[in-house]
C-alpha cells in the first residue's frame, strides 16, 4: 500500500471512493453512534429536554395547567433567596438531613463491616440479611415503620418502658422537634446496609499481606484499621461520601411518604416543597426554580469532588 | 480473608480468642434483630385478621412476630380487589424493563467500552453527570407535558419508556466491556463477524456476571419504582403494586392485615431475588472502577 505517498483525500466524494477513509469512518464514528442511539434518543427525550425545559419554566410564572405564560426573568429565584423563608427552612433541613447521613450510616456500615470481615462462618448469611433492608421500596418500609413508631405505645415506647427507660412515649412523627431525625432514622434503616455491603467487599479486596505486616509492627486492631483498613477503602468511602451528600438535596420520597413535610414544616425540605408548588399549589414556574438550584447544589458538590480529585487527593 | 496459614501449631487458644468472636457474633445478631423484627411484625401481622393485628403489638409482646389466629383473609381480599392485575403489572413492567433499557444500555456501554471517537468522554459525563444531579420532580413535570404531547399518559409507554435509560447500569456495562481482552474480539473481527455479531456471540456469552447484575439493577428499580407510575399512569388497569399499595393506604386506611400483606408481597420479590444473586451484584457496583 502506497500510503505515504497518498494525498489526503479532501472533498466529499473523494473521501467515499477511499478505503481507508471509509473503513475509519465507520470503526470511529457511524458504528459507536449507531450503538449509542437507542440510549441517547431516550436520554435527550427523558432528562435532557425536560431539564432544559425546566430551567426555561423556572424563569416563567407558569402556574401548571392554564396555557398562560409570561417570561419574568429571575425573579423566581429573587423571590426564592430573598423573600421565601420557608425556603431557608427546608434547606436547613437539607443540610441536618446531609449531616445525618454522612456520620450515622458510615460510622455503622464501617463498624459492621469491620465485624463482618472478621468472622469466618455465617458471614454470608449475616451480609444478605443485612443488606435485606436496601432492596425493600420505599412504600413498603414506611408503610411498616409508620406503624411500629404508632405515638400510641409503638414498639419503640413499649419496650422501653419494658426495660425501665423513660420518655420514649413520644408521637415521634408528629411533633416538630422529632419528625426529620425519625424519619431519618427510617430512612437510615432501609439505607446502611447498603453502605456496608460496598464497604466490606471493599475491605475483601485488600491484600492480606498488609494485614500481616501491620501485626508484625505490633499494631493494634485500631491501629490496623486506621492504616492499613481505612486507606484500602478509601476511594469508595469518598465516592460514597460525595453521592450520599448529592442524595441529601434530593432527598424526597421517605419524607413525602411519611409526613408530607409536616407537622407545620418541620420535616420540609427543597424537594417537597417544590412537589407541593408544582402540583398542589400550581406554581410549576417557581417549584422548577427550586429543582434548579437543588441541581446547581449538586453541581457544586460534583465540581468539589472532581476538584479535590485533580488536586491529587487519590479520591 | 484469611492468609494461608502456617502449618497448626498445637496449642491451646487463650481464652480471649473465643470471647472475641462471640462480642463480634452477638452485636452483629443485634443489627440482624433491628432488621428482622420489624419485617417478622409485618410479616406475623399480614396472616392476622385485622381486628387483631394489634393485639399483642400495642403493648409489644414476642406474640406479635407469630401470626394471631393464622388466616389468609387479607390476602384473599386483597386479591379480590384487583391486586393481582397489580402484581401481573409490575412483572410485565420490570421484565420489559430488564429486556428493552438492558439491551439500549449495554449497546452504549460497548460504545463508550470498546470505540474511539470524538465526544466520548463528554458524552458519557453528561449522560452520566446529568441524571445525577437533576431532581426527578425538576424534570418530572416537563418529562410529563412530553409523555402527554405523544399522548402517552395511561399507557404502557409511558410507564416503561422513561425507565430505560440508567446510568449505572451503562457504568457497569461500560467497565466490564473495556476489560475484556482485545483478542477475542480481533479472531472475531478477522473471521468478518459484524461488530453487532461480536458482541452478541463473542461478548455477551462471556458477560453473565455483568449481565445478572444489571438485570437485578433493573428489575428491582422498576418493581419499587413508585412516584412516575403514580403520575403517568393511575388508571385502575395499568396500576403497580407500590402504587396499590399507597392508594389503599388513602382509601382502606384502617385495613391494616391488608395493607401489609400487600407490602409482603411487594417485599418478598427483591428479597428472593436478591439472597441468591447478591454475590453478583456487589461485585457489579464495586467493580466500577471505584476500587
Amino acid at each position: 500500500m502506497a500510503v505515504l505517498a497518498q494525498k489526503k483525500p479532501t472533498t466529499i466524494f473523494e473521501k467515499l471512493a477511499d478505503e481507508t477513509w471509509r473503513r475509519k469512518f465507520l470503526r470511529n464514528v457511524l458504528i459507536p453512534w449507531l450503538f449509542i442511539a437507542p440510549l441517547l434518543i431516550i436520554h435527550i427525550f427523558v432528562v435532557a429536554i425536560p431539564a432544559v425545559q425546566g430551567v426555561y419554566m423556572s424563569m416563567t410564572d407558569w402556574g401548571g395547567i392554564n396555557p398562560n405564560v409570561n417570561f419574568i426573568g429571575l425573579e423566581n429565584y429573587h423571590k426564592l433567596l430573598f423573600e421565601d423563608h420557608s425556603f431557608g427552612k427546608s434547606l436547613n433541613n437539607n443540610i441536618n438531613w446531609m449531616l445525618f447521613f454522612l456520620t450515622v450510616p458510615f460510622i455503622l456500615a464501617l463498624f459492621c463491616a469491620t465485624m463482618l470481615s472478621q468472622i469466618k462462618r455465617g458471614g454470608m448469611i449475616y451480609r444478605s440479611i443485612l443488606f435485606i433492608p436496601y432492596v425493600l421500596a420505599s412504600v413498603v418500609t414506611t408503610t411498616i415503620w409508620k406503624n411500629l413508631l404508632n405515638p400510641k405505645d409503638g414498639i419503640l415506647a413499649t419496650t422501653a418502658r419494658a426495660l425501665g427507660i423513660e420518655g420514649f412515649e413520644v408521637a415521634f412523627l408528629g411533633r416538630t422537634d422529632t419528625a426529620l431525625i425519625s424519619i431519618a432514622f427510617i430512612d437510615n434503616w432501609h439505607f446502611w446496609g447498603f453502605l456496608m455491603i460496598l464497604f466490606l467487599a471493599s475491605m475483601q479486596s485488600i491484600p492480606p499481606v498488609l494485614y500481616d505486616a501491620a501485626k508484625i509492627d505490633g499494631a493494634n486492631r485500631w491501629e490496623e484499621f486506621r492504616h492499613v483498613t481505612l486507606p484500602g477503602i478509601r476511594p469508595i468511602v469518598l465516592f460514597m461520601f460525595m453521592m450520599v451528600a448529592i442524595w441529601s438535596f434530593l432527598a424526597f420520597d421517605y419524607i413525602w411518604l411519611i409526613t408530607q413535610g409536616g407537622p407545620g414544616g418541620a420535616s420540609e425540605v427543597i424537594a417537597t416543597q417544590l412537589y407541593k408548588n408544582a402540583f398542589q399549589r400550581f406554581e410549576a414556574g417557581y417549584a422548577a426554580a427550586q429543582g434548579v438550584v437543588i441541581s446547581i447544589f449538586a453541581g457544586f458538590i460534583i465540581l468539589v469532588f472532581v476538584m479535590l480529585r485533580r488536586r491529587g487527593w487519590d479520591i | 480473608m484469611n492468609p494461608p496459614s502456617a502449618p497448626a501449631r498445637k496449642q491451646r487458644k487463650p481464652l480471649r480468642a473465643y470471647l472475641q468472636p462471640a462480642f463480634v457474633y452477638a452485636l452483629l445478631l443485634l443489627g440482624v434483630v433491628l432488621v428482622v423484627l420489624p419485617l417478622m411484625w409485618a410479616g406475623a401481622a399480614s396472616f392476622t385478621p385485622n381486628h387483631k393485628v394489634f393485639e399483642f403489638a400495642y403493648p409489644f409482646s414476642w406474640r406479635a412476630l407469630f401470626p394471631v389466629d393464622f388466616t389468609l383473609e387479607a390476602y384473599e381480599n386483597l386479591f379480590a380487589r384487583g391486586f393481582g392485575r397489580a402484581v401481573g403489572n409490575t412483572f410485565f413492567l420490570a421484565i420489559a424493563t430488564v429486556i428493552l433499557g438492558g439491551g439500549a444500555n449495554a449497546l452504549a456501554g460497548f460504545a463508550f467500552g470498546r470505540f474511539e471517537f470524538r465526544g466520548k468522554n463528554f458524552l458519557f459525563l453528561a449522560v452520566i453527570m446529568l441524571t445525577f444531579m437533576v431532581p426527578v420532580d425538576l424534570t418530572a413535570i416537563p418529562r410529563y407535558i412530553l409523555v402527554n404531547t405523544f399522548g402517552w399518559i395511561n399507557t404502557w409507554q409511558g410507564l416503561l419508556i422513561p425507565g430505560l435509560a440508567n446510568s449505572l447500569v451503562i457504568f457497569l456495562f461500560r467497565q466490564f466491556f473495556a476489560e475484556i481482552p482485545q483478542e477475542l474480539i480481533d479472531a472475531a473481527r478477522v473471521d468478518g463477524a459484524s461488530w453487532l455479531r461480536v458482541l452478541i456471540s463473542i461478548i455477551l456469552p462471556i458477560s453473565k456476571p455483568v449481565l445478572v447484575a444489571a438485570s437485578l439493577l433493573m428489575f428491582i428499580s422498576q418493581w419499587n419504582a413508585f412516584f412516575w407510575p403514580l403520575l403517568v399512569a393511575p388508571r385502575k388497569e395499568l396500576r403497580v403494586v407500590q402504587v396499590e399499595i399507597s392508594l389503599a393506604i388513602g382509601q382502606y386506611g384502617t385495613i391494616w392485615n391488608e395493607l401489609l400483606a400487600g407490602s409482603m408481597i411487594a417485599a418478598i420479590v427483591p428479597i428472593l431475588l436478591v439472597i441468591p444473586f447478591q454475590r453478583y451484584y456487589v461485585q457489579a457496583i464495586t467493580g466500577t472502577g471505584l476500587d
